[in-house]
């Protein structure tokens, strides 16, 4: 069954049918909420919304990636997600029951104990250099440098012209580079800039 | 500040701003070669290049986090969902069988009325509508309501009545008191209680015929046979309007299902002297001629009509019914 069989039935109100793209999707989805919101309750909260609007709103969705379109969703309930936390900022204890979670990184058991203490340095200082970033700069370097789409895509998923897209990346990446070049001795030897 | 020095800023400017579309592979053929050509001899866009091209790796790197909880949804949202297109079935339906009957509820009300007042006439009747019924007509195709045409048709079986009422007495022996009873309810035929008017005129006419000849015995050609004739008609007519009346006439009366066209018909062929008061006088709506073809379609309609009434009830209270249950 390929995706478009897949998104018709779903359409129809298949509600297992809809599940399989969950499944698809919805780790990815996650991990931009994630690096976008910096909070995994707060991104699986904007993630479990996403999936349900999703579901909700699937008779709008006219053909083309659902990819993009499930995104466009994701970056919308963030933009919410950050609004409420500028309402209620999380508190220090939050912050540090975050840092305490160890199994909130991907498991691979061919990876050394040391090359995993490296991986979560790298982690905690990619996600502080862009909690530094605004809003808008940072949802774009997220789905460019961490997912890979091309100006195009982000476009689309942001609902804003490539030439916004290029402006953002271009300060964001910079304030990133400025960060990382001012803490690289947190960073991993490896990859230090 | 040299030439080539100028241009150099011009160039690094340039450069500067379009590193990072550079590093993406996102400029104009003819734009990247002029930032390639730059970063040949610039070394301070060279250290930048580099270092944007470390922080794309390093967050390309960055580790991707397994899901806390997974997002499927419940199936409870299926039946939910299907739930709700049944919903939206049914109340599609409704919706489209309400357009139907009040489409025909209208078709079937213009018809009507178009027979009634003349407008619409079968071939061979001949009397154009007057002026007033043209008004008429103007009125009830603007969308006035419902009680109009009833009122026209009360009225209208009102005239029935007062015509068969005036063809028995023209028929009868009894000459110029009865008439006289009919003329002076019949001269407003435009007052609210004409339903009561007419079978309180009968009354009047019944004590009469009953007067000289108590018995319930019809004499051939006797004066109660005209009253008796057009009594029937008066106690059908004015049904439920005028109960008590209707059983002080019952005894005398044979109950009838004839249409009034028979009694209408003797209009046509009456030799006897024109009464007095003229019906035609004082209601100056022409009646329709013939009207024994053109009444059954009426009584037709006005059957459709009261069918669809209440299946337009009946599908205003599923409506309802139906939007009380999605909303809860
Ligand atoms: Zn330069």
């Amino acid at each position: 069954m390929n995706e478009q069989a897949i998104i018709a039935a779903a359409q129809k109100g298949d509600v297992n049918a809809y599940n399989r793209l969950v499944v698809a999707y919805q780790e990815l989805a996650y991990n931009v909420a994630y690096r976008v919101l910096g909070n995994s309750d707060r991104a699986a909260d904007a993630t479990q919304d996403s999936f349900l609007r999703g579901y909700k709103a699937l008779g709008d969705f006219r053909g083309g990636s659902f990819k993009s379109w499930i995104l466009r969703i994701v970056t919308n309930s963030c933009y919410d997600q950050l609004r409420v936390m500028r309402r209620r900022p999380t508190t220090p204890i939050d912050d540090l029951l975050e840092d305490d979670e160890h199994s909130s990184l991907m498991e691979d058991h061919s990876e050394s104990p040391e090359d995993y203490v490296e991986r979560r340095e790298l982690d905690g200082v990619v996600q502080t250099a862009l909690n530094t970033l605004p809003e808008d700069q940072r949802i774009v370097v997220v789905l460019s440098d961490i997912q890979g789409y091309s100006y195009d895509e982000i476009a689309q998923i942001t609902s804003v012209s490539l030439g916004t897209v290029k402006s953002r990346l271009s300060r964001g990446r910079a304030k990133m580079r400025d960060y990382l070049v001012a803490h690289r001795e947190q960073l991993p030897v490896s990859v230090r800039l | 500040m040299s030439r080539s020095s100028q241009v150099n800023t011009r160039e690094h400017r340039f450069t500067a701003e379009r590193l990072c579309a550079f590093l993406d592979g996102e400029l104009s053929i003819k734009d990247a070669r002029r930032v390639d050509e730059h970063l040949a001899t610039c070394v301070e866009c060279q250290r930048e290049m580099t270092q944007l091209r470390a922080t794309v790796d390093l967050l390309r790197r960055s580790p991707v986090r397994p899901i806390p909880r997974s997002c499927t949804l419940p199936p409870s949202m299926q039946s939910e969902q299907a739930r709700h297109r049944r919903w939206n079935t049914a109340y599609a339906v409704m919706r489209g069988g309400m357009v139907a009957v009040a489409a025909m509820l209208v078709l079937s009300l213009s018809v009507d009325t178009a027979f009634r007042t003349g407008l619409v006439q079968l071939p061979s009747e001949a009397p154009a509508a007057s002026a007033k019924d043209y008004g008429v007509m103007a009125q009830q195709s603007e969308g006035v309501v419902v009680t109009q045409v009833v009122e026209k048709i009360v009225e209208r079986e009102v005239e029935a009545n007062v015509e068969t009422e005036l063809d028995g007495e023209a028929e009868g022996v009894v000459e110029g008191e009865p008439i006289a009873a009919l003329a002076a309810p019949a001269a407003e035929p435009n007052s609210e209680g004409e339903a009561e008017g007419v079978s309180s005129l009968a009354v009047p006419s019944l004590k009469q015929a009953e007067s000289p000849a108590p018995s319930d015995t019809v004499g051939a050609g006797s004066p109660q046979e005209g009253v008796r004739e057009a009594l029937p008609e008066a106690s059908t007519e004015s049904e439920g309007g005028s109960e008590p009346q209707a059983e002080a006439l019952a005894l005398p009366v044979v109950r009838s299902e004839q249409p009034p066209a028979t009694a209408v018909a003797p209009a046509e062929a009456p030799a006897q002297p024109e009464p007095a008061v003229d019906v035609a006088a004082v209601q100056p709506v022409s009646e329709p001629q013939g009207r024994g073809a053109a009444w059954a379609v009426w009584e037709t309609a006005r059957l459709l009509l009261g069918v669809l009434v209440g299946l337009l009830l009946v599908l205003a209270a599923g409506l309802l019914w139906a939007g009380q249950k999605r909303r809860a």
